[in-house]
């Protein structure tokens, strides 16, 4: 039906108000007599509260790649001692102060030891001072990167065994090539050292909770 | 060393209240979750929000006069530690009115490939992306959380009449998204 | 020990993922005849082998179900992993301690593995999996202990014992409510540890510019360990370490065939952190004082900010094992020293009662220590 010269269509936003309920009375009123005689209006109308609904679907949707359950069980012990520790610190604060939690790390407010430890065998003492700190510059580029992901950055193609920890792998490298443990990025993941040959990180397995160690050693053992 | 674990009824109170706890997240978490996440933009972010959000709430519990309204009671909660969020962090000012541009700024991704690539990302999540962090929060309280104007007004702490501009401003812009993905793809989108 | 009816070769059920591994790529699991563990099944899911420029990357994720075939619950496990096609000088493990495995019962063990392997791969498993020893509870053992997978276990399953005795105990005096301070605090403390890199060379000499010196060991000593380091020194150049030297007696009446010494050391800031760990085979009669030194140096490479430089070191003795076999570790009495609590993480079993803690509670932390 093709409007009467002169008449108006209503603003955008008037159509956008009256699509959620949001105009007064009066204005709802007129706007609505329009769209009675005009049918791109109302279909701007009605599209704008489709808008809303699938919205509303929208809202119960997770985001792409979220481990749901990983993260509900995180969230789950983080508020946990959230509360415990907000209990604690009111139970020792001077009457009159506001108890909130301490500001934890939020990562289970555990330590993140994200270390990194390279046992370089034989090849390091024939290593001039120049390559030396070229290592150095490469253990500084080393990132924890994704689970799994390999540690780079240590040139192991000389003789030698280099044994290396980061946030998410040990290696084990011999003449270029690596054997890698592989462990989950956690923040409460413990290195350790022993100067015999081994580095090792230990860990809660999320999936069974139980306590695993893995380790690299060389071969003089 | 004594043999004597805690005693019983200490023991059973303790699972009572946890109990009672738990229940209160778990008919919660995923709901409060997304929408603290659909405004702050980021799951990380969002995650650390939705814990403030349970333990702020379950620490004023006994404000909590009528139990029916514990969900919306909590909804508040968390939209409102998630715009305190964004205020705090600078990346906002929420009684700021945005001006409706012409055109529509693209977003990331053209539609014709959020259309193709409907079965990785929702055109509706890329539709939010097109929109400020007012006009979605705004958006997001009034057809989501289902709150009238005044009330999202109260929660972002603006005047009324600022909120119905964001949400206008909201809805406009994302129904110019829907048309112009309907042109180019011949259909609705999925 | 009861015979073991399955093999490597053997493996009853072996779920291969979807097309993306072939056969020829899994794993070779061997253990031994009388294994008082058998493989029951073997998934690997996720696993893939896929090219990488000039090598071949391989990608293994194995669940594996065991069965506990012997007649004692199980409290550790070390499986021996090795790829002697890739790194015929190292090798791996994946230990699991801390369980409580009852006879003919099942436990699953994760081994997350990713190898490089040449391009022109020779046929066979790149991968073996083997046992290197099984701790039971009345702490007997059984395996080739290649790895002295024998004492490790031991010494975790002390800890172990000791840690839930301690948190038992909280409870029996002051309530479930001490038990969740005594958490929280654990857990705070672990916030407050630093984060360290360090590297490791066997022999080696300093490479920094900044002169060395030789730096006097301080001791943490224990009132109760059978051993007492008497002096000590190593040499300090800027970030590096190198070279400790120690002294050590052995005031028991027993004999002692191994010991440990954590190393800590401190920086200008005054930080503290754990090193790493000096461990020492030798034969130690009551009474008698011997000499430990390890020609490695440790260095700390710079991690932001101002680059570290070390000041001082702190000895202790960590564990001792004596002739008879049986073992001394830190009590916990010695391990709420201010010091000690900064730099030690807490055992392996303080992880696993922390992680109940927070995913299931408080009731469910009571309920698992009163199990033991």
């Amino acid at each position: 039906m093709s409007l009467p010269p002169g008449i108006r269509h209503p603003d955008e936003a008037q159509l956008a108000l009256l699509a959620g309920g949001e105009l007064g009375r009066w204005e709802r009123l007129r706007v609505n007599r329009h769209l009675s005689r005009c049918s791109a209006c109302a279909q701007q109308v009605e599209l704008m509260r489709d808008v809303a609904g699938d919205l509303r679907k929208l809202a119960a949707e997770l985001p792409q790649n979220l481990n749901w359950d990983q993260l509900d069980e995180d969230m789950r012990g983080n508020i946990r001692v959230g509360l415990a520790a907000g209990e604690a610190i009111a139970r020792f604060d001077k009457p009159g102060l506001r108890a909130r939690p301490r500001a934890w790390g939020w990562n289970a407010a555990m330590v993140i030891a994200c270390g990194i430890v390279v046992f370089v065998a034989a090849f390091w003492i024939n290593l001039p001072e120049q390559q030396a700190d070229h290592l150095l510059g490469a253990l500084r580029r080393i990132r924890p990167g994704r689970i799994g992901m390999p540690v780079r950055g240590l040139d192991a193609s000389t003789d030698g065994i280099v044994l290396a920890a980061s946030g998410s792998s040990l290696e084990v490298t011999e003449n270029g090539r690596t054997m890698s443990l592989l462990h989950p990025q956690s923040d409460a993941v413990t290195v350790s050292v022993s100067m015999r040959g081994s580095v090792g990180v230990r860990y809660v397995d999320a999936d069974t909770g139980q306590v695993t160690t893995n380790k690299v050693y060389d071969a003089e053992q | 060393m004594s043999d004597r674990g805690a005693p019983p009824e200490v023991v059973a109170g303790i699972q009572a209240t946890q109990e009672l706890q738990n229940r209160f997240i778990s008919d919660n978490l995923r709901r409060i979750f997304l929408l603290i996440y659909r405004i702050v933009g980021n799951v990380a972010d969002a995650q650390d929000l939705t814990q403030e959000a349970f333990i702020k709430a379950l620490q004023r519990q006994d404000q909590l006069k009528d139990i029916d309204k514990a969900a919306h009671w909590l909804s508040r909660i968390a939209s409102n530690t998630a715009i305190d969020f964004l205020r705090r962090n600078g990346k906002v000012n929420f009684c700021e009115i945005d001006t409706l541009i012409e055109p529509l700024s693209e977003p990331s991704e053209s539609p014709e490939q959020a259309v193709l690539r409907s079965e990785h990302r929702s055109y509706l999540e890329q539709g939010l992306t097109l929109l400020t962090e007012r006009e979605r929060t705004a958006l997001l309280l009034r057809d989501v959380e289902g709150m009238d104007a005044e009330e999202v007004a109260a929660q972002m702490n603006c005047s009324k009449a600022t909120v119905r501009s964001h949400i206008a401003n909201a809805r406009i812009k994302f129904r110019r998204y829907m048309e112009k993905t309907r042109r180019l793809s011949g259909r609705r989108p999925a | 020990m009861r015979s073991s009816r399955f093999s490597a070769a053997t493996v009853l059920l072996t779920i291969l993922i979807a097309g993306a591994l072939e056969a020829g790529v899994l794993p070779k699991i061997d253990l031994p005849k009388d294994s008082p563990v058998a493989v029951i099944a073997a998934d690997y899911g996720d696993s893939s082998e896929s090219a990488r420029g000039g090598a071949l990357l391989l990608d293994l994720h194995a669940s594996l179900t065991l069965r506990n075939s012997s007649q004692r619950r199980i409290r550790g496990i070390t499986l021996l992993v090795t790829a002697q096609e890739v790194t015929p000088g190292g090798r791996g493990s994946v230990t699991v301690t801390s369980l409580d495995v009852a006879p003919f019962e099942t436990f699953p063990v994760h081994i997350d593995l990713r190898l490089l392997r040449p391009l022109q791969a020779s046929a066979g498993a790149p991968v073996q999996i083997g046992l290197d020893g099984v701790l039971f509870d009345d702490l007997s053992f059984y395996g080739p202990d290649k790895l002295s997978s024998r004492r490790s276990l031991t010494l975790n399953e002390w800890e172990a014992r000791r840690d839930r005795k301690y948190f038992k105990a909280l409870v029996a005096d002051g309530g479930p409510e001490l038990l969740r301070r005594e958490i929280l605090e654990s857990m705070t403390h672990a916030a407050d540890r630093p984060a360290l890199d360090v590297q490791m060379v066997r022999g080696g000499r300093a490479t920094n510019f900044d002169p060395e010196k030789e730096v006097q060991f301080a001791f943490l000593r224990l009132p109760d360990s059978p051993v007492e380091p008497v002096e000590g020194m190593a040499r300090i150049a800027g970030n590096e370490a190198r070279a400790p030297r120690l002294e050590v007696w052995n005031k028991s009446p027993r004999a002692i065939r191994y010991l440990e010494v954590g190393w800590i050391l401190k920086d200008r800031g005054g930080r503290q952190f754990l090193a790493g760990s000096v461990p020492a085979e030798l034969s130690l009669a009551p009474g008698a004082k011997s000499h430990i030194l390890e020609n490695a140096t440790l260095k700390f490479p710079q991690r932001g900010g101002a680059p570290l430089s070390i000041e001082g070191m702190t000895g202790f003795v960590s564990s001792v094992e004596f002739a008879d076999g049986s073992v001394w570790i830190p009590s916990r009495a010695d391990l709420a020293d201010p010091q000690l609590r900064r730099v030690i993480s807490p055992s392996g079993e303080e992880q696993r009662l922390i992680q109940i803690y927070r995913k299931k509670g408080l009731a469910a932390l009571v309920a698992e220590l009163n199990k033991f």
